[in-house]
């Protein structure tokens, strides 16, 4: 007997997320959801927060890993909440995981929520953790064509940082192309460069926070 | 491997719907891939075959079609299908588009015994 059902295979994930949203908004927290390949800087671009000045923005992070606390340990080093979630090499982070992790953290002391999902452009894009923005993370060692072989990433974000622009000279990487690329997926998305090694655009980044904090 | 995820996800549903069914085996589960999703069918078909063991869908086979990849030019509105990452309007060459299909896994259908 055949069953006609057409159901999203991550329904599941989908009404899990929809629970996480419900409690954020209940507590006024602003959620950021930061996603890129390996190594791309996530977890230095959450340091270099704490080193601005954004103490106006009571800050909780939570960290996804495949294995070990070491993203976690770098974050707590500047006594923010930090939650270290381990996925036992999962490439992804699930809602429920984001639900759990809630419990872990003072709610209603914080306004702004940085998840750092695991390290992987592909994984993550497809699992709604409840958060009100994406931001997608590329360094220029990564190569300017990202944004066609990717899409699904840079339609979802709400923000793309272009990431370690001090090895601009030393790399082949097209700023112009990379704008294109981005703006042709997603024509409406900020776009912000910046270098946690200069420092250059950090500022930007952290008004970009502030912003949405403010229009919640 | 987010396929494994997937998977779960695919054997959770099955679950449900072979409890609300008298609790009859499954037999065939159709699903529907985007072609923008990364996922390899056989990889997607080897991992629920290993998972399926003890399941509901034990003996369920596991049929993937592909769903094309449809984008829509920004600038002439001409729908197409962009062939190695390389989103160029056939029409006008305009740069990117809006993605039309592409991104959805479903479940279509599902065999009961
Ligand atoms: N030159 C340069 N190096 C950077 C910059 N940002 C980060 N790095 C370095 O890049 C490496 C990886 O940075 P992380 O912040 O750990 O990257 P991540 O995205 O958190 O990595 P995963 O969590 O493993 O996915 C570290 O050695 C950083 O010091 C930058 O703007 N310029
Ligand atoms: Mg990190
Ligand atoms: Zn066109």
């Amino acid at each position: 007997m055949k069953v006609d059902i057409v159901q999203k295979v991550l329904k599941a994930n989908d009404e899990i997320a929809k629970l996480v949203k419900d409690k954020l908004k209940s507590y006024k927290m602003f959620c950021i959801n930061m996603i890129s390949a390996p190594g791309s800087g996530k977890t230095t671009l959450i340091e270099r927060i704490f080193q601005e000045d954004a103490e106006d923005m009571r800050i909780g992070v939570i960290e996804g890993d495949p294995e070990t606390t070491r993203d976690a340990e770098r974050i707590s080093k500047y006594n923010v909440p930090v939650v270290q979630i381990n996925t036992a090499g999962g490439c992804h982070l699930e809602a429920h995981l984001v639900l759990q992790a809630l419990d872990k953290l003072p709610l209603g002391e914080i306004d702004l929520l940085i998840i750092e999902n695991v390290g992987n452009l592909v994984c993550p894009v497809g699992f709604d953790l409840g958060e009100d923005a994406r931001v997608a993370v590329v360094s220029v060692s990564e190569g300017h064509d990202k944004p066609f072989k990717y899409p699904k990433l840079f339609t979802t974000a709400n923000l793309v940082i272009l990431n370690k622009i001090d090895l601009l000279p030393y790399v082949d990487f097209d700023v112009e192309e990379f704008r294109k690329g981005v703006l042709g997926i997603n024509p409406n998305v900020n776009i912000i460069h910046t270098s946690c090694r200069t420092k250059e655009g950090i500022d930007k980044w952290v008004n970009w926070l502030r912003e949405q904090v403010k229009n919640g | 491997m987010h396929e494994l995820s997937l998977v779960n996800s695919i054997l959770d549903q099955l679950e449900e719907i072979s409890r609300s069914n008298y609790d009859r085996k499954i037999v065939r589960v159709d699903l529907k891939v985007g072609a923008l999703e990364h996922i390899e069918p056989e990889v997607l078909k080897n991992i629920f075959d290993q998972v399926k063991e003890g399941s509901c869908a034990e003996r369920a086979e596991l049929v993937v079609s592909q769903e094309m990849a449809l984008v829509r030019c920004r600038n002439c509105m001409m729908e197409y299908t962009p062939e190695d990452s390389i989103w160029i309007c056939p029409r006008c060459e305009f740069l990117g588009g809006e993605i039309i299909k592409g991104t959805e896994i479903i479940i279509e259908s599902v065999y009961l015994e």
